[in-house]
């Protein structure tokens, strides 16, 4: 388990500039989970996720890794307790001059680890993360996608329990982000692997993290259930970073530019979870009070095996019919949200 | 074409083995001096990476200082450098006259100019590579080692070059203090006595020796680098 407790980072550029990177920060973070950091560029999340292997000490706070405060312990001890905590990032950082191999065996390397025994293991690892082939080549000639393969072979080397990604997918294609985002999935499940990532893009959170925190101006303004977070959002930012991972915004505009209503029209947005995902809604509005529901977009994603649910229809019907089906779609845990009414 | 060198070099072919020495000694005072110096040339320029703000070792007095003494030789003109450490030499050598006395003020200017160099060199090496093995627990002197100067090993080798060529003419202005050399026979034979085909063949031999570290770099470079 990790426990960040009152963190604050602060830089000072020079003695009048004095930069909050974090503040006050605390989070706890159990073994096993992914959890996903998210924020826009200078909110500070990279800075938070140096704390946790203090490759950038805190002005203030303690980091307990498994009980153990990190910020007491002496270089050679932190240094031992660093091969407990791999770390990915944006960029890769692979060694250019050495083979895919030797980069994934240097943390192995002078530890009194058998050259034998480095070889299996680069192999088993190389496996791992299916580059088996490519034991031999140099960096320069793999692709990004590859690139991060091995460097995440590379963290696994030491059998850490804690795998840190800062940005790890940011330099990547949408599809090797997926692939990416599957392998660290895998290494989750398989290895227990606690992971934390940190990223801009809701939709990584989406894909893979179980729990979240969002991260403005160096604080963490929400966290908790991935679920529970993209269900109900608390702040503006929180809800900015979910719409951009559903790709909403865009097709709200389209969809309310091209749609001529009538006066008698109501634009709602219907978000629902879970098993009401599977009840006819609709069907029932026009059976219970009238209403003529015209579905102009309409979604499923799931997040952790659970569908959510979101629908934009335009309602046909007198005011106080619309206002009834309205309260009855609420008391079935629908949420509804009113996108503009016609006067 | 005996007759035609006769023509031409009158004063190379009535005595050769004016060149195979002069050779020679520019060769032994530019090996030298690139041992020694180069080998503490790259301590120090390790040093000015490491103890720069943000560095492994961050020290701002010492940065501070080292950085001041490395422009401060580098400033002094390499003929008056020789002049100025005549006692040092004295001291060091025995002597302040030959190839030998003139090891020490080469010596001196090589440390500042290759350290900078390698200086140049090492902060080219991506900081994010250092940051990574900091995760991976590596020791300090592991990162310099194991990634500076790994990483940084094709810059090293092509400033070695530059360096190599630079102490190369360095050694022709040794030739003020009786260091010998092809720039010395260049000068005191070739100018001094309008013998102008001693000038013309002491240049041809010093030009061979630049393009072979040159092309013994290249090699090398081609060798190591996988970028």
């Amino acid at each position: 388990m990790i426990e960040l407790k009152n963190i604050s980072v602060t830089f000072n550029e020079n003695e009048k500039d004095e930069v909050d990177a974090v503040k006050n920060v605390n989070l706890t973070i159990e073994d096993g989970t992914i959890f996903g950091i998210v924020g826009y560029s200078g909110a500070g999340k990279s800075t938070l996720v140096r704390v946790i292997n203090l490759l950038q000490r805190p002005t203030k706070g303690t980091i307990l890794v498994d009980g153990c405060d990190l910020t007491k312990l002496a270089e050679k001890q932190l240094r031992q307790k660093r091969k407990d905590i791999g770390m990915i990032f944006q960029h890769f950082n692979l060694l250019e001059a050495r083979t895919i191999g030797e980069n994934v065996a240097f943390p192995l390397k002078y530890q009194g680890i058998t050259k034998e025994k480095q070889q299996a293991k680069v192999k088993e690892l190389l496996k791992l993360v299916g580059l088996t082939d490519k034991i031999n080549v140099y960096p320069s000639q793999l692709s990004g996608g590859q690139k991060q393969r091995v460097a995440i072979a590379r963290a696994l080397a030491s059998d850490p329990k804690i795998l840190l990604c800062d940005e790890a997918t940011s330099a990547l294609d949408p599809k090797t982000t997926g692939q990416i985002l599957k392998l660290l999935q895998k290494l989750n499940r398989k290895l227990n692997l606690t992971i934390i990532l940190i990223t801009h893009e809701m939709q990584v959170v989406k894909e893979i993290c179980q729990k979240t925190a969002v991260m403005l101006n160096g604080q963490i303004v929400e966290k908790g259930e991935v679920l529970q977070v993209f269900n109900e959002p608390k702040t503006e930012l929180t809800k900015k970073f979910i719409a951009t991972a559903f790709r909403q915004e865009d097709i709200l505009h389209k969809v309310i530019e091209n749609s001529s209503l009538s006066p008698d029209e109501t634009l709602v947005e219907l978000s629902y979870t879970g098993k009401v995902t599977n009840e006819p809604l609709l069907a029932d509005l026009y059976q219970r009070f009238e209403i003529k529901a015209n579905i102009l977009y309409g979604n499923i994603e799931y997040l952790q095996q659970v569908p959510v649910g979101k629908l934009i229809v335009s309602l046909v019907g007198s005011k106080k019919k619309i206002s009834e089906s309205l309260a009855y779609l609420n008391s079935k845990g629908v949420k509804v949200k009113l996108l503009n009414t016609s006067d | 074409m005996q007759a035609l060198l006769e023509k031409y070099l009158p004063n190379v072919v009535s005595d050769p083995q004016i060149f195979v020495d002069a050779t020679i000694q520019t060769i032994y005072m530019t090996f030298w001096a690139a041992i020694f110096g180069g080998g503490l040339g790259l301590i120090l320029g390790v040093i000015l990476v490491v103890t720069r703000p943000g560095g492994l070792y961050e020290n701002k007095t010492l940065f501070w200082i080292l950085d001041k003494f490395v422009n401060l030789i580098r400033s002094i003109p390499f003929i008056i450098l020789l002049a100025l450490l005549a006692v040092i030499t004295q001291f060091i050598v025995g002597t302040t006259i030959g190839a030998k006395a003139a090891l020490v003020p080469l010596v001196a200017t090589v440390i500042p100019f290759f350290a900078r160099q390698v200086e140049t060199a090492l902060l080219e090496v991506d900081p994010g590579l250092i940051e990574a093995a900091q995760a991976m627990g590596l020791s300090r002197l592991g990162i310099i080692c194991r990634v500076y100067l790994r990483e940084g090993l094709v810059g090293i080798v092509r400033v070695s070059a530059l360096t190599m060529i630079s102490l190369i003419g360095l050694t022709a202005m040794a030739g003020a203090v009786g260091a010998g050399g092809l720039g010395d026979l260049a000068i005191s034979q070739g100018y001094n006595r309008f013998e102008n085909d001693v000038t013309f063949v002491a240049t041809l031999l010093i030009l061979i020796l630049v393009f072979l570290s040159q092309f013994i770099s290249n090699l090398i470079i081609k060798k190591i680098s996988h970028q």
